[in-house]
């Protein structure tokens, strides 16, 4: 594999991803509601048990759950569906560059692009409240930085598979909302109604829970913002059970396997369809 | 420079390239000729190295199948249709000269040479498509390609684009560059072409110089202009009466006996479809 070839097609990548009116209204969105959440939170300061990051932080954490997914989501269905309904596909693919290093490109573009949306929303968020009321929990902060970039590192991913089974963008795009749509709500609730129904065991509960990115992400953010997962009630004391001391790498872990599996499936199913 | 021996490329029980095998020398142009969904593409896209196949090709010595980028190092290629990138035409050469390991200035340069100079901070969606085609190949040329493969590249250019592309391609091939291209005109390929492979249904059924290609010799392709609407049906009324004919946007291409010209235009105009224009598009 050779580096400068996806360096200068990580590269357009990125500027692509910057002209796209959809990367666009994300990122604005997500900049402009975490300052306005931020100010938000100074504004009500003394209410309740946290303030400053540690408030702000969790607000930040359900706009998160919605918007992350629904970045990463949507612009990985677009990513490789266009790119071969366009027929731009194919002409890379007749350059001297091999298909890894067009797929590895297209992926750490966008992700450089997408990290950069969400790094650039939690820094002005932390400007603002560290210029109005102080930096406490500045950590938390850059915790849950990171963790935002991995949740929607894993989106990108599960987009990628959806764009690399799809023949055109809009279909891409339709599964790709139906796929956040089942994350983001029908997971959520179905959850509970299977646990209610079936009568699910907490270490059951768990383990179901944690096939979701978005409740991985939701976990781990608790965990950040409360050193336990009691919260969780009986599921985190069952997730403390299991994985004691290491959470936080375990969390970090499944997450990453949600952003390596996907993305190894989809390069396998797009290479072999570029083959015929 | 280019050795194909037994090449097949099957697609489940169909074969797209069927135990194809020829060679081209260096400095050599070969018109790969026949009808569509003879194999023209599949064959160039198997020189390419961009889809599986049997049989054995070389090209400068390298398997495109063993050692793709190598292979496509050494190959320019033009599509029918140039692909829009959301890119300037400057970023487009700046991008595939970093691809190439080429200099973009050689790029730059040859714009300038096909009047395209002025086009540099245009978008690629800007350009028409006898730009376009021109944008193609000088981005075929960096690196100093010394194959050139054209896949109908004038397909969807107007006479004069087409004209200033093959005088363009005829130059390149004055230069030495080796070139294989698909056509479905033959003024093209008497302009430009050395030897002509014929294929039908993947099968190579003659190689041989362009005056020894008697078949083609004898035919002309006509375009028929017709209303949207009535395209589809016509075309199947030609290809029921045993005229080879393929659809071009609004347009049929009916391939047909020098002697016998008028007759698909009597055919259609007794089974009333409206012709708005047509064009003798290769006179030989």
């Amino acid at each position: 594999m050779r580096l400068s070839t996806v360096a200068a097609l990580g590269q357009r990548e990125m500027a692509d991803a910057l002209r796209n009116r959809w990367f666009i209204a994300y990122a604005g969105a997500f900049v402009v509601l975490s300052v306005a959440l931020a100010l938000l939170v100074i504004n009500s300061a003394g209410y309740g048990g946290i303030s400053g990051f540690g408030r702000t932080s969790a607000g930040l954490v359900n706009l998160v759950l919605f918007l992350a997914p629904l970045m990463g989501l949507t612009l990985g269905a677009q990513a490789l569906a266009n790119e071969r309904e366009q027929g731009t596909l194919g002409y890379l693919m007749a350059q001297p560059v091999s298909f890894l290093e067009v797929f590895l490109a297209k992926f750490l573009g966008l992700a450089v692009a997408i990290a950069s949306a969400i790094v650039s929303g939690f820094a002005l968020s932390t400007l603002t409240i560290n210029a109005l009321s102080g930096g406490e929990g500045m950590d938390t902060f850059f915790g849950l930085t990171g963790l935002t970039v991995l949740l929607a590192l894993a989106a990108l991913s599960v987009g990628y598979l959806i764009s690399s089974v799809s023949r055109r963008t809009s279909t891409a795009l339709g599964i790709a909302i139906v796929v956040w749509l089942a994350l983001v709500l029908i997971g959520d609730l179905g959850l509970m109604g299977t646990a209610v129904i079936m009568k699910l065991s907490p270490g059951e509960l768990m383990g179901l829970t944690l096939l979701n990115p978005l409740e991985l992400y939701r976990i781990a953010s608790i965990f950040l913002l409360r050193d336990s997962l009691e919260l969780l009630g009986p599921s985190g004391l069952v997730a403390h059970d299991w994985f004691g001391g290491s959470i936080s790498l375990v969390l970090g872990a499944l997450l990453m396997a949600w952003i390596a599996v996907p993305l190894a499936v989809a390069y396998r199913t797009m290479a072999r369809q570029e083959q015929r | 420079m280019i050795e194909l021996r037994h090449v097949t490329r099957r697609y489940g029980a169909k074969r797209a390239v069927d135990d194809v095998s020829f060679s081209v020398a260096d400095g050599e142009s070969i018109a790969l000729w026949g009808s569509n969904g003879a194999g023209k593409t599949t064959l160039l896209r198997c020189l390419l190295g961009t889809t599986r196949y049997e049989g054995e090709i070389t090209v400068d010595g390298i398997a495109p199948n063993r050692d793709g980028r190598a292979a496509r190092q050494r190959i320019g290629y033009v599509p029918q249709t140039m692909p829009t990138f959301d890119l300037t035409v400057s970023e487009m050469v700046v991008l595939v000269a970093r691809l190439r390991d080429a200099d973009p200035r050689q790029g730059i340069a040859q714009l300038e040479r096909f009047g395209l100079g002025h086009t540099l901070k245009q978008t690629m969606a800007s350009l028409s498509g006898g730009m376009r085609q021109k944008l193609a190949l000088t981005l075929a040329l960096l690196g100093d390609a010394r194959v050139l493969l054209l896949d109908e590249p004038t397909a969807n250019l107007d006479a004069q684009s087409q004209a200033e592309l093959i005088t363009m391609l005829v130059e390149l091939k004055a230069h030495g560059r080796t070139i294989v291209f698909t056509s479905h005109r033959w003024s093209e390929v008497r302009a430009l072409a050395d030897r002509v492979v014929t294929l039908d249904q993947g099968r190579c059924v003659g190689i041989g110089s362009v005056a020894e290609t008697a078949r083609i010799a004898d035919e002309v392709q006509l375009r028929v202009d017709l209303l949207p609407e009535t395209v589809a049906p016509a075309v199947a009324l030609l290809r029921e009466h045993g005229y080879a004919t393929e659809r071009h946007g609004d347009s049929a291409l009916v391939t047909v006996d020098t002697r016998k010209k008028a007759e698909p235009l009597v055919l259609l105009a007794r089974s009333r479809y409206a012709v708005t224009d047509f064009t003798v598009e290769d006179e030989t």
